[in-house]
């Protein structure tokens, strides 16, 4: 930023330095570019092309909510867009400042605010490391069974506004699942609390509302969740399965049963080949699917044999524990360069979650709309089916272009119009847009084919509390900012 | 050293990648992405493409890395943060713009042989010390300057252990911290000539407490091979070797933790001695500090020269290891090197240095094996 900045800017400036501190603003170049970024491929690709990326003027630390509660008065105030910033691990571009603005960076409110053991909650700030945050509870016996894979990164913030999910999610829910109340700054400054619980007769349920909102409605600052007791065992297991619909049938059983695996995490024949041989060094051809079982030692072994006894009956063949556990062991290393996919590979998470009667129909009609559609730019796709719930499952999957176009404009041109046909395939199957990547500016185009007529009643609401149109504005399908 | 694919790697990779947010020292006390592993990388990759230039502010955040290896570590990929660093700073030397305080620290090695331009000891003068033998101790700069009382307790406890040793008279720099801030020649030439002097003393162990030194006489760094010749062992290597002809006090303080210096624990894998002398003192496992310990321990603010350039950044990063001790439930500290003890000091826990530790306990060497009825399972 020129040392030439207008009246007004240094006015804001200094209004925002009034509240964090001189120290935790700042409008330095470094600062601008480092948050320019986060985890998307759009905006590294722009980057990579040697295109401007989208920078914020300003970036600020706040510490407490109350901090949060006077920035975003100011920002009202001045009318400049806001942008709340985690852990940047968001895949959809959900803190892209594409609007300039002020960053708000939560990282500086990571306290603990409350364990308790007797009802196994905490109450935690947003900005909490999720890895940082499961240490402390370790100690104490307890823990956050949210466990994704960005956990070095998320803060739990970030995870709730996202509504992200875990490795251990079958068993244990998503984020949105484990939360039971939020405090939330809203676009005029005003401090809000959900109801002490999720569960209750008080009309709509103003938490859900919030969560999964990425900071366009308001913004998470602490969250109390729900936690679990260490578990005295979990282990794992693999199976090997020739035929991928006997062994989503598999999965179908154990959850339709009401068995609690921790982990179902099917890979279907690519990417077993792609990733299990590679990252795994398991030398395995068809459906690898790894089952987790984690509680009582009585409890997992019932559960590990009538699961055993299903992926049998269907045509499984046992791994062994070893197997599985060398996965649970290495789960977060598909995610390290070199093993997870990178520029200059074009490439994009297109997941989705339907109902178990739609699931294998899902996949292989947008695995053909992909591979045939695409033919010319040798696409290349393949899926895992890794969280599960008692009426279906998701499809984590991926398309892959090695040699994409050179030129940035043409790359976005291309990433958008596949991901358009995924997402699309997506809807026309009954599933949804998305199940746990968040929506960000990459899928917000899509998100009115997705609602329907219902789209308008999500606009209203917004419009409602962010009348300016402030709040991470560009994000989840809503309009640029109004000033 | 990195070639230059090496380094594009290195580049591309963490300019993507924040998977060891949750590792990285300054990012963790900082909590700014510009000083996490993705946002050097991202500033290395927009230089090169001139978006920012060679600055200060890009000279602020290179230097403001403690280069302690957690990074690399954690990664399942491997990939050399720290290596990417330090080429990024030899770059910011090459450019004039590397901080004032690289400069000085130079021109005191220069100078004096040591990084704060303090007054050299008389080693020699030391009691017990032989003009030659076998072993030769090198206490290093931090001992020698920072932490003497580590340096007398080493020589006492050689002393009452019966051991002949010898040191140099003039021990100089081994030039890893030289190194680690992007005076890559400069600390090639300086551990050269350490090497020289210790194969000329003619010893066949040397013997160090310095975990700085023992990383670079026992691995190297950049171009600069490991020690050829004699042998070379921790401190508490050599004292480990000896625990069942020595016989301790018993200690008041039982809850001791034991701090791995990044140099000693991650880069030469020393783990298991340091914390079977302070089993043996305490006849109780040292406490750990909780995940972060062995070869994850967090850096006690004394790596990559970050005390010169950032003290403020090297005392934060001191508290909170202080801080994770007391929450481990430790009483004492004790450290593996004499520059984390020096670091330590002063943030709210009592700290021993390792010898300094050792010696106040050992009461003396006997000639028989003693008949040892603890729980150490390497004696």
């Amino acid at each position: 930023m020129s040392t030439a900045r207008p009246l007004a800017f240094e006015v804001l400036l200094s209004e925002i330095a009034d509240v964090v501190g001189a120290d935790d603003v700042s409008v330095r170049e470094v600062d601008r570019l480092a948050y320019a970024q986060d985890y998307f491929w759009l905006g590294q690709m722009w980057l990579d092309r040697a295109r401007e990326p989208c920078r914020p003027d300003i970036i600020c630390w706040p510490k407490s909510t109350e901090e949060v509660g006077r920035l975003l008065k100011i920002a009202t105030r001045h009318r400049i867009p806001v942008i709340p910033y985690g852990g940047g691990s968001g895949t959809q571009g959900g803190v892209a400042p594409l609007y300039g603005g002020l960053v708000l960076d939560l990282k500086k409110m990571n306290r603990i605010v409350r364990v308790d053991a007797e009802s196994l909650t905490a109450t935690v700030e947003a900005g909490m490391n999720q890895i940082h945050f499961e240490e402390a509870l370790n100690l104490q016996g307890l823990t956050w069974p949210h466990y994704p894979a960005s956990g070095a990164v998320a803060t739990v913030g970030g995870s709730l506004a996202a509504r992200g999910t875990g490795t251990l999610s079958t068993k244990y829910g998503k984020a949105e699942d484990m939360v039971l109340a939020l405090k939330v700054v809203l676009a005029d400054g005003r401090i809000i609390e959900t109801l002490p619980t999720p569960n209750h007769a008080c009309g709509p349920g103003l938490l859900q509302l919030f969560v999964g909102c990425e900071g366009t409605l308001g913004i998470i600052t602490e969250a109390t969740v729900q936690l679990a007791p260490l578990p005295a065992v979990r282990r794992f297991n693999g199976y090997l399965f020739a035929d991928l619909r006997q062994a989503l049938e598999a999965g179908r059983r154990i959850m339709t049963s009401r068995l609690r695996p921790c982990t179902l995490r099917l890979y279907d024949p690519p990417s077993t080949r792609k990733f299990i041989h590679r990252v795994l060094n398991l030398e395995v051809e068809g459906s690898f699917l790894v089952t987790g079982c984690d509680g009582e030692p009585e409890m997992v072994a019932l559960e590990e044999k009538l699961i055993g006894q299903i992926c049998t009956r269907l045509g499984g063949h046992e791994q062994g524990r070893a197997a599985g556990e060398n996965w649970w062991a290495n789960r977060y290393k598909f995610y390290y360069p070199p093993f997870t996919p990178m520029l200059p590979t074009l490439f994009g998470t297109v997941e989705s979650t339907t109902t178990f009667d739609r699931i294998y129909d899902l996949y292989q009609a947008k695995k053909a709309a992909l591979e045939n559609g695409f033919k010319e730019w040798g696409v290349q796709y393949t899926g895992h089916f890794s969280h599960w719930y008692p009426w279906g499952t998701m499809v984590y999957d991926r398309f892959y272009i090695e040699s994409p176009p050179q030129d940035a404009r043409e790359a976005l041109s291309l990433h958008n119009r596949i991901w358009g046909v995924a997402a699309r395939t997506n809807v026309q199957y009954g599933g949804t847009l998305n199940d746990h990547h968040g929506i960000g500016f990459k899928l917000g185009w899509l998100m009115p084919e997705q609602y329907g007529a219902a789209w308008d009643t999500l606009v209203r609401i917004k419009d409602a509390l962010d009348p300016l149109g402030i709040m991470n504005p560009g994000k989840l399908g809503f309009s640029p900012p109004k000033s | 050293m990195l070639t230059e694919v090496e380094r594009q790697t290195a580049v591309r990779s963490c300019r993507y990648c924040p998977m060891c947010h949750h590792a990285d020292l300054t990012m963790t006390l900082t909590r700014r992405e510009t000083y996490s592993a993705r946002g050097r990388g991202l500033l290395l990759f927009a230089l090169q493409q001139d978006k920012v230039g060679w600055d200060a502010q890009i000279a602020d955040v290179m230097y403001g890395f403690f280069a302690d290896g957690l990074s690399r570590h954690v990664c399942a990929g491997h990939i050399p943060h720290d290596e990417m660093v330090i080429d990024a700073r030899r770059r910011l030397v090459a450019a004039g713009q590397a901080p004032a305080a690289v400069t000085q620290l130079k021109s005191n090695i220069a100078k004096t042989g040591n990084p704060w331009g303090g007054k050299e000891p008389d080693l020699a003068a030391l009691e017990g010390v032989k003009p030659r033998s076998e072993v030769l101790v090198y206490f290093g700069p931090a001992a020698r300057i920072r932490r003497p009382a580590a340096m007398t307790a080493l020589a006492a406890l050689l002393n009452k252990a019966g051991v002949d040793f010898s040191v140099l008279a003039e021990e100089g720099d081994p030039g890893l911290l030289l190194y680690t801030l992007g005076e890559v020649e400069a600390a090639a030439a300086a551990a050269q000539a350490v090497a020289e002097k210790i194969r000329r003393s003619g010893a066949r162990t040397v013997v160090t407490p310095d975990a700085e030194t023992y990383r670079t006489l026992k691995v190297g760094f950049g171009a600069v091979p490991a020690l050829s010749g004699p042998a070379v062992q921790h401190s508490a290597e050599f004292l480990a070797e000896m625990l069942g002809r020595l016989r301790f006090r018993p200690l008041a303080r039982s809850r001791v933790t034991y701090h791995d210096p990044c140099a000693l624990a991650r880069f030469a894998r020393c783990l298991d001695a340091p914390r079977a002398l302070v089993q043996a003192v305490c006849d109780a496992a040292p406490l750990e500090i909780g995940y972060w310990s062995r070869d994850l321990a967090h850096c006690s603010g004394e790596c990559g020269g970050v005390p010169f350039t950032h003290p403020e950044l090297s005392r934060k990063a001191a508290e909170q290891r202080v801080r994770a001790a007391r929450e481990a439930g430790a009483e004492l500290i004790v450290a593996g090197s004499p520059a984390a003890a020096a670091s330590l000091e002063g943030c709210g826990l009592p700290v021993r240095e390792l010898s300094e530790f050792v010696a106040e306990a050992l009461v003396e060497r006997v000639d028989e094996k003693l008949a040892y009825s603890g729980t150490n399972p390497l004696i």
